[in-house]
C-alpha cells in the first residue's frame, strides 16, 4: 500500500490517496490470511480504486513507460559492453555485481537513484554511440515516441521494421522496443480465478463467513473484469527524421510506423 | 520481440498443452531453477513460488490469441486449460527467442499433479539449505498440505531425474 502513497506524492497527482489508517484498523487476522471486516469494505474499495487510477495515470502512462524502456536499455547496453571488456572512461563499478549475478545486500542498497544518475551523467561522454545516446536521452528527457502495436496482427510489420532499422544502422535491439503491460512491476487487483492460485482479498461478514471482495463490491467488480493488457512500440522518432530524405528506408519506416494514422 | 512470451509459448507447445494455472506456474519456476533462461520474477506466495508477471504474460498471450484458455468446471472448482493456437505457432516460427527445452522433462512435469509440483518447487526454493533443513522448511510452510516422507522422497528423486 505504501508505494501508491509515495508515488502519488512524488509525481504530484491528486489520486492515489486512501485512508491507510482506516484500512489498518479494519484488518483482522484469520487462520492463514489477513481479512477485512465487512464494515471496512469502502476503505478497501478506495484503495483498489487508487491502485487502478495510479496504474493507468502514472505507471502505465506511455511517457513513463518510454523512460522505463530507455532505463532498461541503458542497463542492457552497459552489461553488454561490460561483457565485451569495453574500455569505459567511467567504469560501472557499483553495477558489476548485478551483471555477474552476485549481488550482496550492501551492493543493492548502495545502488540508489543518486548513484545511478551520476553514472548516467558521466556516460554521456562515453565513446560508445548507443550508450552515449541512451543516457543523454534519459537525463535530458529526449524519450522515445510510441505507436500502438498488436504483436499478433502486426508481426510482419515488426519483422520489416527490424530489417529496415538494421539497414539504417539503428540497432533494433536498442531502438525498436515492444513494451508490454507485463513489463511493469505493478498489478491490478485480481480476484482469484482458479482454486489454489494467488489469494484475493476477503471480507469477514457479520456471520463470520468470508466473501471475496469483488463479489460484495460493485465498484471493485466493475474494474476487475477489464482487459488490462496492452503493447506499444517505442522508437526514436528524432533519429528517423534525421535520416536523409533520399534514403529509401526512411519513407518505408515512416509508412509502417504511421500507417494507423492514415 | 516478446522474447519472454515466446519462451512460455514454447513450453506450452512442448507439453502439448497444460491444464491448471498453478501447474503452469510451478513448471516455469522449476525450469527456471534448472537454469533455463526464464526471466519472470517469483516470490514465495501462499502455494509456493508464484509470479504475478507470469500471470500477466499468460493473460497477454491469450488476449493476443497466441494461446487459448478454456475454463473447465471440475466438481467443486474451476481450472484453466492452455493450448498453443495456430497463430501462436506462427509467432514461434518468427521469434528469435531461444530456450534449450528438454521436451521429455516438460512432459514429465505435465504428468505430475500440481500438488506434487508445488512440493518440488517449494523444495527448490530452499535449495540453498542442506537436505534435512529443506524438509523441515517444507513441513513448516506447508503444514496444511500434509506432505509425507514418501512424498518428499519422491520429490527428491524427481529433482534428481530432471537435473540429469
Amino acid at each position: 500500500m505504501d508505494y501508491l502513497q509515495r508515488d502519488a506524492y512524488f509525481t504530484g497527482v491528486s489520486y492515489g490517496h486512501f485512508d491507510m489508517e482506516r484500512i489498518l484498523r479494519v484488518m483482522r487476522p484469520d487462520e492463514d490470511q489477513v481479512v477485512i471486516k465487512e464494515s471496512g469494505m469502502h476503505a478497501v474499495e478506495d484503495y483498489i480504486m487508487s491502485r487502478y487510477q495510479m496504474y493507468w495515470q502514472v505507471y502505465f502512462h506511455p511517457v513513463t513507460r518510454s523512460a522505463e524502456v530507455i532505463l532498461t536499455k541503458i542497463l542492457h547496453r552497459v552489461k553488454e559492453l561490460y561483457g565485451q571488456h569495453y574500455p569505459f572512461k567511467v567504469k560501472p563499478t557499483p553495477f558489476t555485481s548485478f551483471f555477474e549475478g552476485k549481488v550482496s545486500l550492501a551492493d543493492y542498497i548502495r545502488l540508489d537513484e543518486a548513484v545511478v544518475l551520476y553514472y548516467f551523467q558521466m556516460w554521456t561522454e562515453e565513446d560508445d554511440p548507443i550508450l552515449r545516446d541512451l543516457v543523454y536521452r534519459f537525463v535530458n528527457r529526449r524519450l522515445f515516441k510510441y505507436v500502438e502495436f498488436n504483436p499478433n496482427l502486426q508481426m510482419n510489420d515488426w519483422m520489416e521494421l527490424y530489417q529496415l532499422f538494421k539497414e539504417v544502422d539503428l540497432d533494433p535491439d536498442y531502438y525498436l522496443v515492444v513494451d508490454s503491460s507485463s513489463d511493469l512491476p505493478y498489478d491490478f487487483y485480481r480476484p482469484g480465478g482458479e482454486e489454489e492460485e494467488r489469494l484475493p482479498i476477503h471480507l469477514l461478514m457479520p456471520n463470520n463467513e468470508l466473501r471475496e471482495l469483488s463479489r460484495q463490491s460493485e465498484i471493485v467488480e466493475a474494474i476487475s473484469g477489464k482487459k488490462r493488457t496492452d503493447h506499444k512500440l517505442y522508437y526514436p522518432k528524432d533519429l528517423i527524421e534525421k535520416l536523409a530524405d533520399d534514403q529509401p528506408e526512411k519513407e518505408k519506416i515512416k509508412k509502417i510506423l504511421y500507417k494507423q494514422d492514415r | 520481440m516478446l522474447d519472454n512470451h515466446a519462451k512460455l509459448v514454447k513450453v506450452i507447445a512442448a507439453a502439448d498443452g497444460i491444464v491448471g494455472r498453478k501447474k503452469l506456474q510451478k513448471i516455469i519456476y522449476i525450469l527456471k531453477k534448472l537454469g533455463l533462461p526464464f526471466e519472470e520474477k517469483y516470490t514465495f506466495y501462499f502455494y509456493g513460488p508464484y509470479s504475478e508477471e507470469l500471470s500477466l504474460q499468460i493473460e497477454e498471450l491469450t488476449n493476443l490469441g497466441f494461446v487459448s484458455e478454456v475454463k473447465e468446471k471440475k466438481s467443486n472448482y474451476y481450472q484453466y486449460r492452455y493450448q498453443v493456437t495456430d497463430q501462436g505457432q506462427e509467432f514461434l516460427e518468427h521469434s528469435l527467442a531461444e530456450v534449450p527445452l528438454v521436451e521429455s522433462v516438460v512432459r514429465d512435469m505435465k504428468e505430475q499433479s500440481s500438488r506434487f509440483l508445488e512440493l518440488v518447487a517449494t523444495m527448490l526454493y530452499f535449495d540453498h539449505l542442506p537436505k534435512e533443513e529443506v524438509e523441515q522448511k517444507v513441513l513448516e510452510v506447508k503444514k496444511k498440505s500434509n506432505y509425507t516422507t514418501e512424498d518428499m522422497e519422491e520429490a527428491w528423486n524427481f529433482i534428481g531425474k530432471i537435473t540429469h
